[in-house]
This record gives C-alpha cells, sequence and structure tokens, in this order.
C-alpha cells in the first residue's frame, strides 16, 4: 500500500490500509489499533530530502550528475501535465524551441538537469521535466512572473498541443521500431 | 409516492443513482440485484422492467426508468425545485450538462465495463477499454483543468449538476482497474470537492478516509 494513497492528519501522513501515522522523519508516531502503544524506532519509512523552488518540488532522485535545485524564483503556476513519450525525446524537443533571454535565436536554456527555460510569446515559460518511466513523463509548468488567468489558459493549450506532437511522434517511432 | 431502486451495490450506475438520491435527500426503497449471478437478474420480473436485465433501474410511482444518466436527470427535474442539478431554464448551461451526461454514457462506458470484467475475472484482453478510459479521463482533466482557471469548480455550472454525479464513478473508482490518479491533478481536487456535496456517500473502492 503506497503512502501516496494515504491522507494528512496534522503534520503527519495517515496510511490508507491501517491509518498508521508517520511524522516528516517517516517516524511511525501512531497505531490506531494500539492506541496506548508508542510504536517503536524500528517501524519507519524512508524520508527523502525536499525543496520548493519556482513553485515546484524538488526530490533527489539519486541518479548520477543531479545538481542543487534551482533558485526560486516568482512564478504564476500552470498546470502538471502528463505524456506519453519518452523523456530524452521531451526535453530534446523543448530544448530545441527558443530560449527566453534571447530574441528566438537560440535555443532553450537547459537551467538545472531537470528544469528547461523557453521563450514563448515574450514570457518566460519554466518547465520541470520528471520522468516517469521509459515512456511517460510529466512536465510541471509555470510561467516566470504574476499573470493572470488568461495567460495560464493559453499555455495550459499550448501544452496540450505540445502533449499530442510528442505523443503522435512516439506513437510513429514505435510503429517503425 | 414511494421510489424502488432495482439496485446491484458494486454498480457504478446504480452509485450513481444512490447519489444523486442522497443528494436530493429523497428516501427510497432498493431491490438487491446480483448481476454477477446471471440466471438470478433474468427472472420475468425484472425482465419486465428492463428487457436487457441490467440495472439500475428505478421505478416511482408507476414510471419505470432505465439507464443511469437518464434516472438521475429525472430526479433533479422532478425532485429539485430550484433546478440547480439540472440548470433546465438556461438553454446553454442545460446544453452542457447534456453533453456531459451523453459523455458519461459513452466514452466513459470502457471504463465500467473494464471495471466490472476485473471484478468479476471475465477473462478478455482489457488493454483496449483501459487505454479509451484513459484517453476518457485525460479529457475530463483537461476541461477542469480549464474551468480551474477562471474560479469555476464544477463540469459546468457554478454548483454541482447531475453532469458531476454521472462522471464522478468512473474516475473515482478507475483504481480497480489499475489506473491511478496521478496524471489528473484537477480530477484530483474535483473529486474532493464531489466529496462535500451533502449526502455523499462512498462505495467499496472509494476509500472512506481522505
Amino acid at each position: 500500500m503506497r503512502l501516496s494513497l494515504g491522507f494528512i492528519r496534522g503534520d503527519q501522513v495517515a496510511c490508507l490500509y491501517h491509518g498508521w501515522h508517520y511524522d516528516a522523519a517517516g517516524q511511525c508516531r501512531y497505531i490506531p489499533a494500539h492506541p496506548q502503544l508508542t510504536p517503536p524506532e524500528t517501524i519507519r519509512v524512508q524520508a527523502f530530502e525536499t525543496a520548493e523552488r519556482s513553485g515546484m518540488i524538488w526530490v533527489p532522485s539519486g541518479g548520477p550528475g543531479l545538481d542543487e535545485p534551482p533558485a526560486d524564483r516568482r512564478v504564476t503556476a500552470v498546470r502538471s501535465i502528463t505524456i506519453d513519450c519518452e523523456p530524452g525525446m521531451a526535453s530534446a524537443y523543448l530544448l530545441a524551441m527558443p530560449s527566453a533571454d534571447s530574441d528566438g535565436e537560440e535555443a532553450a536554456r537547459r537551467v538545472s538537469s531537470s528544469l528547461i527555460s523557453i521563450d514563448r510569446d515574450g514570457d518566460e515559460i519554466l518547465i520541470g521535466l520528471q520522468p516517469l518511466s521509459a515512456d511517460a513523463c510529466v512536465l510541471h509548468i509555470v510561467i516566470a512572473g504574476e499573470h493572470d488567468s488568461a495567460s495560464r489558459k493559453r499555455i495550459s493549450g499550448w501544452a496540450q498541443a505540445l502533449r499530442h506532437i510528442l505523443e503522435t511522434s512516439a506513437a510513429r517511432s514505435g510503429a517503425a521500431a | 409516492m414511494s421510489i424502488v431502486l432495482y439496485d446491484f451495490a458494486l454498480d457504478e450506475g446504480c452509485y450513481k443513482v444512490r447519489l444523486m438520491l442522497s443528494a436530493l435527500g429523497i428516501g427510497y426503497e432498493t431491490v438487491a440485484v446480483d448481476v454477477s449471478r446471471r440466471t438470478e437478474q433474468r427472472t420475468q420480473a425484472l425482465l419486465r422492467l428492463d428487457p436487457r436485465g441490467a440495472v439500475p433501474i428505478l421505478v416511482d410511482s408507476g414510471l419505470v426508468l432505465r439507464e443511469p444518466e437518464a434516472i438521475i436527470a429525472y430526479l433533479a427535474r422532478r425532485y429539485d425545485p430550484m433546478d440547480h442539478w439540472l440548470p433546465a431554464d438556461d438553454p446553454a448551461l442545460f446544453g452542457q450538462v447534456m453533453m456531459w451526461l451523453c459523455f458519461a454514457a459513452d466514452a466513459l462506458r470502457p471504463a465500467s465495463h473494464v471495471r466490472l470484467q476485473a471484478m468479476f475475472e471475465i477473462d478478455a484482453d482489457l488493454s483496449a477499454a483501459k487505454k479509451a478510459a484513459k484517453a476518457a479521463f485525460r479529457i475530463m482533466d483537461d476541461h477542469m483543468t480549464a474551468r480551474e482557471f477562471d474560479g469555476g469548480e464544477w463540469f459546468v455550472a457554478a454548483t454541482p449538476t447531475v453532469a458531476d454525479i454521472a462522471l464522478f464513478p468512473p474516475i473515482a473508482l478507475s483504481r480497480d482497474v489499475g489506473i491511478e490518479h496521478d496524471a489528473c491533478p484537477a480530477l484530483r481536487r474535483w473529486m474532493r470537492r464531489i466529496r462535500t456535496i451533502p449526502g455523499f456517500m462512498t462505495i467499496p473502492g472509494i476509500p472512506d478516509y481522505y
């Protein structure tokens, strides 16, 4: 049973299965079937170091070449969109787009190993690329600065079109293979 | 006035009707029909009410209705004097509610079928139906993502409608067939709102806690 299926009670996460509560360090703090018991220290789940930057939560993936989470910036959230294509294909496609700190001449900038900055009609869009599997990834999309709902809707529509392009070419290369 | 619901506890369509009855605060009786047992449900009495021998069937003072989307639309029209659940006087809202009801009856049917097949261990290739279900959930998530940018909390109107009731069970129960909700963040938020509707109740597969 994954803890992500559980629910938050105060500052603890409770497992959906038997309601065991865990604190932020991963230590079990409460077992509903034995309310008098202080749970032993051995009942503990793995805790991950996290950082909140630019509207996204960053977790070390344990992979090689991982750098620090990027600097925190003021952003407007758009959406997290799941795309059924190879993560490498998504980043290659995004990196071929115009960058925000040029006049559209230079390619998109890789801010960190998993954050890409691109220019879209004068807006700087930051995209956190989260690989899910060999053939699926999530793009966490924000716009730098303050923006209204019209901008968020426009960028969200752009993300849907991007999803369509990437999945269509993923299906094509899958069929060719 | 007496309302009788021919009901199978684990069926999504029956759950839609129970949700609607409960949200409207209407009392009713149920007749339990086990659709997993092929013989029992096809008794003559039941077949007279539904030639296909399917549930839900609603009988309200002699009126017999089949198809969950039609039943909840009828209940809203008949028992919601405020017309909140089915905004019949506003053609644009009414049209959108009907659009999503048809979507629930058409695009989301693969999700319902695949779940019943998985539950009763019917041997069949479920991959095509699962793919269709995921595609339908994505359309719903894109819609609610756009709605939220304008402050919208429900599929069509400022308050929940029969469209929200009809769309909720297939996605809420999709984990039964291994379709997680991680790819649908806007639907996850919407499903939490559904839980706040007075009269909301769960069925096996939808956790009591959240």
